[in-house]
């Protein structure tokens, strides 16, 4: 039997509240990946970056972005990251409240894995989780 | 030779000419006039002659033969019938009358033309001289009257008288030839004179045809070298004068008067085409064109330079406004969108502590659980639902500031389509019954904007639609060039006073808490319908339902 290799996340968010947010429903979807946070854009390249280089096989594959930030914004980060050529195929969920065309093409056009407009109300947000949980399960699974 | 000839005239001045033919009159009728004076006073001198000599002689020689005939009557009559009486008279015809007659006659044939009268003269005088002898002869033999009885001395005197008589007839006939000489002279002479008037009537005939030939010529020459350039230059000046500005050049260089005037109007055209050249390249735009002044006086070219520099200087103004204008313009816009944007972001991040709130408010009653009471447990659930309305009236105000302003490309929609994609999105309540033009009109718009507009209207009259029986109806109509959609409720109907109100953004009749609404929608399809040119009201009774009118542009905007 393989050992299951837990997947590590990145949590891309300014927002206090938000990130308590993911962390509450994180706990109440029973998902137990290793969530790390970065507060704006230039962090999450400097902490990923930082990641590869130290452990180049287990790096987080998944980052879960928000557009509006300080310093450096959602759709800036999501350009530097497809330049990276260690760091292009990593998977990333825009989580946002902006329901604008435009960030939404923007988005896409960078290869995102899922669009999430963040919900005014936890509940909501529940469900996303424990959608978004059961794909990473199917991620974890060795290539 | 014509040519050459025109050649040098149109090189003398005018007054030249004109004096050259002049003299060339007076030439003529003067050479004639002297002529026929001179023709006259020959005529007038063989007149002269004629009756001084000519008529004298013949009457003369007429004298002398009468006095011949006499002498032999008055000598037979005096031997016959002898008397002292008729001695003495015979005596004063030979000695005095026929001495003076000769003497007069010999002084008038004295004229080159009757010299040989004169000559023959002589000769008859010569044998009448013999015959005086002969007379005086007779008359010495008979000197007495006794003599005449003498029969001897008688005797010898009839027989000289018999010789004197048979003289005398010889004689007689000389003098006739005498005379008939004379005669044939002077008719001779008479003839030279007929001769002369003829030859003066003739030069007169030649005068007058010089002076018609010579008027003629100056006439044709006057014609071609004057009158002819002048009527061409008065056509050209006329030509000039109504504004057309021909090409007119010289074809003969002159250095007359003509020529000067030709000069003139060579220079004044030549002056008006480049001015008139230069006024259409400043019409056609171009004002740095340059214009060189005729001198100091030139109006028309000073003219044209005032207007080139007017015309230059409200181009360059009309520049600099148009970039001015261009620059508010830009400015404008600027600030449109720094508007849209503020709307946009203000929206954005009031949204984000909101649900910060939301999500607090929520993991607040979760730990507290059982703890709360159920008055606190009350506020709560008001507390989010207010959260919700702002978060609602945050989204109205954001799609109300988006509205219409996407931009985008127009397109042909068909309204009726449009409207039967729209039903099936909102999927209004089974009670509604909806009812809608099949002559909806395909019209072009941004296909975005269309859709909001009767988004916004069909919700908002479904909304307010909550009789028992609620009826939907969506007509059409062409007004002046314009789409007039038409859509109808049997709702509650809005009183007239607040016909222009509901049009405003966050306007809504009802309280917030007995009918969810933000009060937005009809705001956000004003702001569509007249950014395109359109016109949106409302006709209501409180009551008795509403019409919600809108017009649309039917044609394609520029």
């Amino acid at each position: 039997m393989m050992k299951e290799k837990i997947i590590k996340i990145l949590l891309v968010e300014d927002d206090e509240v938000d990130v308590m947010n993911v962390k509450r429903a994180f706990k109440k979807n029973n998902v137990t990946n290793p969530l790390y946070i970065a507060g704006n854009g230039i962090e999450a390249l400097e902490f990923l970056n930082s990641e590869y280089k130290t452990n180049p096989h287990d790096y987080p594959r998944i980052v879960l972005l928000d557009l509006n930030m300080p310093k450096m914004g959602g759709i800036e980060f999501l350009r530097e990251l497809r330049n990276n050529d260690h760091l292009k195929n990593i998977s990333v969920f825009v989580m946002t409240t902006s329901n604008e065309d435009n960030d939404k093409i923007d988005a896409y056009n960078l290869n995102v894995a899922g669009y999430i407009l963040k919900p005014l109300s936890m509940d909501q947000f529940m469900s996303v989780v424990s959608t978004l949980s059961n794909y990473w399960k199917l991620c974890e699974f060795p290539v | 030779m014509f040519k050459f000839v025109k050649k040098w005239l149109v090189n003398l001045k005018i007054s030249t000419r004109t004096a050259l033919s002049f003299f060339a009159i007076i030439f003529t009728a003067l050479i004639t006039s002297i002529s026929a004076i001179l023709l006259l006073q020959y005529a007038k001198q063989i007149d002269f002659k004629l009756s001084n000599n000519f008529e004298p002689a013949i009457t003369a020689t007429r004298d002398i033969e009468f006095i011949i005939s006499e002498t032999g009557r008055y000598t037979y009559d005096w031997i016959n019938n002898p008397s002292k009486d008729k001695k003495l008279k015979l005596q004063k015809i030979l000695d005095k009358q026929y001495r003076k007659r000769k003497i007069f006659l010999i002084e008038l044939l004295q004229q080159p033309e009757l010299e040989q009268s004169r000559r023959r003269l002589v000769k008859v005088d010569g044998d009448f001289l013999k015959i005086i002898e002969k007379e005086r002869k007779v008359m010495s033999i008979l000197q007495k009257d006794a003599d005449y009885k003498d029969t001897i001395k008688f005797d010898a005197a009839n027989k000289i008288y018999k010789e004197i008589e048979s003289d005398l007839k010889k004689l007689d006939v000389n003098v006739e030839e005498v005379e008939l000489m004379v005669i044939a002279s002077s008719r001779k002479l008479s003839q030279k004179k007929y001769a002369s008037y003829s030859t003066l009537s003739s030069l007169l005939v030649i005068m007058l045809i010089g002076l018609v030939v010579v008027s003629i010529i100056s006439l044709m020459i006057t014609n071609s070298t004057v009158i002819k350039p002048v009527s061409e230059l008065s056509e050209v000046l006329d030509a000039v004068g109504r504004g057309q500005i021909i090409n007119y050049e010289m074809q003969i260089q002159r250095k007359d008067e003509i020529g000067i005037i030709q000069q003139s109007t060579v220079t004044l055209i030549r002056g008006l085409k480049a001015k008139a050249d230069i006024a259409n390249a400043i019409g056609k735009g171009n004002y740095d064109i340059e214009l060189k002044l005729q001198g100091k006086n030139d109006k028309l070219g000073k003219a044209l330079i005032e207007m080139r520099n007017n015309l230059k200087n409200s181009m360059l103004k009309e520049i600099e406004s148009k970039k001015s204008l261009e620059k508010y313009t830009l400015s404008l816009e600027k600030k449109n969108k720094e508007l849209d944007q503020f709307a946009y972001i203000t929206s954005h991040d009031l949204k984000s502590p909101l649900r910060g709130i939301n999500n607090l408010s929520e993991w607040i009653e979760e730990d507290m659980g059982s703890l709360m009471t159920d008055d606190s447990k009350g506020y709560f659930k008001l507390m989010r639902g207010r959260i919700l309305r702002l978060e609602s009236l945050i989204n109205s105000l954001l799609k109300y500031s988006r509205s219409g302003k996407l931009g985008g490309e127009k397109e042909w929609v068909d309204s009726r389509d449009l409207v039967l994609n729209l039903l099936r999105i909102i999927n209004p309540p089974s009670k509604h019954v909806i009812y809608f033009d099949d002559a909806l009109p395909i019209v072009n718009a941004v296909r975005k904007d269309i859709e909001d507009v009767f988004y916004e209207l069909l919700t908002n009259s479904i909304k307010y639609a909550n009789v028992i029986k609620p009826i939907i109806n969506i007509t059409y109509q062409h007004v002046d060039g314009k789409h007039k959609f038409c859509i109808a409720d049997n709702g509650l109907g809005i009183a007239t006073e607040y016909h222009s109100k509901i049009f405003t953004i966050f306007q809504t009749l009802e309280a917030r808490d007995k009918l969810e609404s933000v009060g937005a929608g009809l705001a956000i399809a004003k702001k569509i319908v007249e950014e395109n040119n359109g016109e949106i009201w409302v006709e209501s009774e409180k009551g008795k339902g509403a019409k919600f009118y809108f017009t649309w542009q039917d044609s394609v905007e520029k």
